[in-house]
């Protein structure tokens, strides 16, 4: 029945897509269907890229197995923003700022759209990105997370990834002391 | 590269993102303290960190880091007559101080770069030539001594002599005279909060994200300066710098770098007293004369104020 109800929505977005092929339509692991900006996907996914201009574009939905519906809902969200934001704003913020850090500093829209993500839906979108080679989205949401450890002590960090302590305690307080400097205001 | 072993990874109940990718595309970016908290975190990530690879990259990436700069603003008054409220102009410029690298060793005010311009703007309605200028995240707001504020990016409404960004809390915190609020980005509201713990409120009382994630207030005392800060908004001292008292009667204005250098690891913050700048290490509240603007920059302003 699933199969049915994707072919059927299949349908209608290959109509779509005959009379204006601007876009492609992207399958999540659970079979969801979402459409994207064709030249945005091309432009920030080199792994969509790669399948476009190969033409392994499915019309009835390319298989992307490894992405579940919430985090291809976000690259896609993602890919439509970043198809609309306004080159000129970057242009004006980008000459006013001069922290450019190594990390290619995100966009205003960019610092939000991954402020409003809960912790494993960042994470989720940390592998997306990954996946379709998405540079500038892997950036941003490592920009994210790497902020989020800062100041952190080793126990906030392995609550936030989820990490379990492997250590044992005499091996921690020997590291520990061996890295005095970098607790001492904590 | 890193990460060949994955036997390690953590398996618990909610998302995790794979060791290859937390440490080749986020510790890799971490400055040198919390790269060091992490290695207490597991084992696979204290070999992660330990690989010949990463170091290498490591490196690599902190020295690729732009120096640190500050932002200069010079306002033209006479300085003698101590009273330039009054006084216009309509231009205002920002120029950019790339500082030297960090002096080994010895007290050594370097050959300072001329300053580029970076922006130069004409405001016909006229600035005060008296300003409280204050920066966040790329952002710098001016409050004038009329009741305008003008911002290089948007215009505010309140007044803010002190704004700074808490990532602990994901909000915006501006301090103006005995109010400080918080902007919360996430329910976007303003809720007033606790005051540090250090009197009243003074015009150059200053507050930074630092590089480790917490927020600092600057409070300028008469004579030294000190600097509360606290995560949570639970204000506790931080440390407390005396600085030379290079100019009497002129009150310093202390700030964080901007860009802090990987060696200084967040931990220098730039005075400017009168044409002389310095710089302060917190841990150890040592100062250091960085340049005398007044004899390297060549400027024919009587004042320049820099961020």
């Amino acid at each position: 029945m699933e199969v049915d109800k994707g072919k059927g929505e299949a349908e209608e977005t290959r109509k779509v897509a005959e009379a204006d092929r601007d876009t492609v339509t992207l399958k999540s692991s659970d079979g969801k269907l979402f459409e994207v900006s064709k030249e945005a996907a091309a432009r920030l996914s080199t792994v969509l890229a790669g399948m476009i201009a190969g033409g392994s574009i499915d019309d009835n939905g390319t298989d992307l197995k490894q992405i579940g519906s919430e985090a291809l809902e976000n690259v896609v969200d993602y890919c439509n923003k970043h198809a609309n934001s306004i080159p000129s704003a970057a242009l004006i913020s980008s000459s006013i700022s001069f922290n450019t850090a190594p990390f290619k500093e995100p966009e205003e829209w960019e610092r939000k759209f991954v402020d409003r993500l809960s912790h494993d839906a960042l994470f989720d979108l940390v592998e997306a990105a990954n996946f379709l080679g998405m540079e500038r989205l892997l950036d941003v949401t490592c920009h994210k997370i790497s902020e989020m450890m800062k100041g952190k002590s080793p126990d906030q960090i392995r609550e936030v990834f989820n990490i379990k302590n492997d250590y044992t305690k005499e091996e921690l307080e020997e590291i520990r002391q061996e890295l005095a400097w970098a607790f001492y205001d904590d | 590269m890193v990460g060949s072993d994955q036997k390690h990874r953590p398996t618990l109940a909610a998302t995790t993102i794979p060791d290859d990718i937390l440490i080749s595309e986020i510790l890799i970016h971490l400055p040198a303290k919390s790269l060091a908290r992490c290695r207490c975190v597991c084992r696979s990530w204290r070999a992660g960190i330990a690989g010949a690879a990463f170091v290498r990259r490591h490196r690599d990436l902190s020295r690729a880091r732009p120096p640190s700069s500050v932002l200069i603003i010079h306002r033209e008054y006479d300085r003698l007559e101590y009273r330039p409220r009054a006084t216009t102009t309509t231009e205002i410029s920002f120029h950019r101080l790339v500082l030297p690298p960090p002096p080994r060793g010895q007290h050594v005010a370097t050959e300072a770069a001329d300053a580029d311009l970076m922006l130069d703007k004409a405001w016909p309605d006229g600035i005060t030539n008296v300003i409280y200028p204050t920066h966040c995240d790329g952002l710098v707001a001016i409050s004038t001594a009329t009741d305008r504020v003008f911002r290089a990016r948007r215009r505010a409404n309140a007044v803010p002599v002190a704004i700074g960004f808490d990532t602990w809390r994901n909000s915006y915190v501006a301090a103006s005279c005995d109010v400080m609020m918080r902007f919360d980005l996430k329910d976007r509201v303003f809720e007033v909060v606790a005051h540090p713990p250090t009197g009243a409120w003074r015009p150059f009382d200053e507050m930074a994200d630092l590089d480790d994630g917490k927020l600092c207030y600057i409070h300028a005392v008469a004579d030294a300066s000190k600097k509360t800060m606290g995560p949570d908004l639970h204000w506790s001292l931080r440390c407390y710098i005396h600085l030379p008292d290079a100019v009497p009667k002129r009150p310093y204005v202390l700030m964080p770098l901007l860009l802090v250098v990987a060696a200084d690891d967040g931990d220098t913050l730039v005075a400017s007293a009168g044409d002389t700048l310095y710089k302060c290490n917190m841990k150890n509240g040592s100062t250091v004369e960085v340049v005398d603007m007044q004899q390297r920059l060549q400027y024919n302003f009587d004042l320049a104020y820099v961020m």
